[in-house]
């Protein structure tokens, strides 16, 4: 399970490069989290754009990985496929979450980023 | 994992394909993967490929985590009859029975406000419910049936 951090201000953005966030990596995903965001600030961003396929247990994962940021810290989503973004709307679990179109958007990243 | 190529008919006859697995998350992975390059093959429309590799792995899952878990000679068998009208599915393993004998109701998971309240599970069947149509299970001489229909978007237009 393969999570690239990079800090941008005041937020952390973690891009998950995996193709697949599902029942066979959901452990392996938590874990990995957990590890990534041991110094995170309050923001953190999870970058979806790499990913084509999500489950149930892939859901649950993310969800669990709000949890471990919580109640200090706050995880927000961007760059979700339209066919994860179809499991968050079908489950509701997109009122959730803060959903952007991309990170860089996310973290405030304009055309002026150094 | 064996498969079984369709019959050599064109892309819009049916065409069933026959694959066994062994319990596991790498043959699950597997499995979807050669059905989705099937789907391709047959220029199923994407979204019918989406929801039917979802539903799939969803009833998988569920077969391995709760049917069979872990035991030594589990076997899955998936049979799919893809057209582009629709994907019927037939998914036999020789695990333990459903809990009283029939599907789970699948109720959607209540989406509180407070983050630690917010459910981690009990998806899956909600997602086979609401995706999938002419479901039907039974159980037959220790082995689990179960057959599910998903319906292609276009489907009358063909």
């Amino acid at each position: 399970m393969k999570l690239v951090s990079q800090r941008a201000r005041g937020a952390m953005v973690i891009r998950v490069e995996e193709a697949r966030i599902d029942a066979a990596v959901a452990v392996q995903f938590k874990d990995a989290f957990r590890d990534a965001v041991r110094d995170a600030p309050d923001r953190v961003i999870l970058d979806l754009a790499q990913v084509s396929f999500l489950d149930s247990s892939g859901l649950g994962a993310i969800v669990a990985a709000m949890k471990i940021l919580a109640p200090e810290r706050k995880l927000e989503l961007a760059a979700m496929t339209e066919t994860v973004a179809k499991v968050f709307r079908l489950t509701r679990m997109d009122s959730v979450f803060a959903i952007h179109p991309d990170a860089r958007t996310a973290a405030g990243l304009a055309a002026d980023a150094g | 994992m064996q498969a079984e190529a369709g019959n050599g008919l064109p892309a819009r006859h049916r065409s069933a394909d026959r694959l066994r697995l062994r319990p596991g998350q790498g043959e699950v992975r597997a499995t979807l993967r050669t059905l989705r390059e099937r789907w391709q093959g047959q220029s199923l429309p994407d979204e019918l490929c989406d929801r039917a590799e979802l539903i799939l792995a969803e009833v998988l899952n569920n077969v391995v985590e709760h049917a069979l878990c872990g035991c030594a000679d589990g076997w899955i068998e998936v049979r799919c009859h893809a057209a582009a009208d629709g994907i019927l599915f037939e998914v036999a393993d020789n695990g333990r029975p459903m809990p009283g004998g029939s599907l789970p109701k699948g109720d959607p998971p209540f989406v509180g406000s407070s983050v630690p309240d917010l459910p981690e599970g009990g998806f899956g069947w909600f997602l086979v419910r609401t995706i999938a149509a002419d479901l039907q299970y039974r159980r037959e001489e220790g082995v689990n049936q179960f057959s599910f229909r998903l319906r292609s978007a276009a489907a009358g237009n063909a």
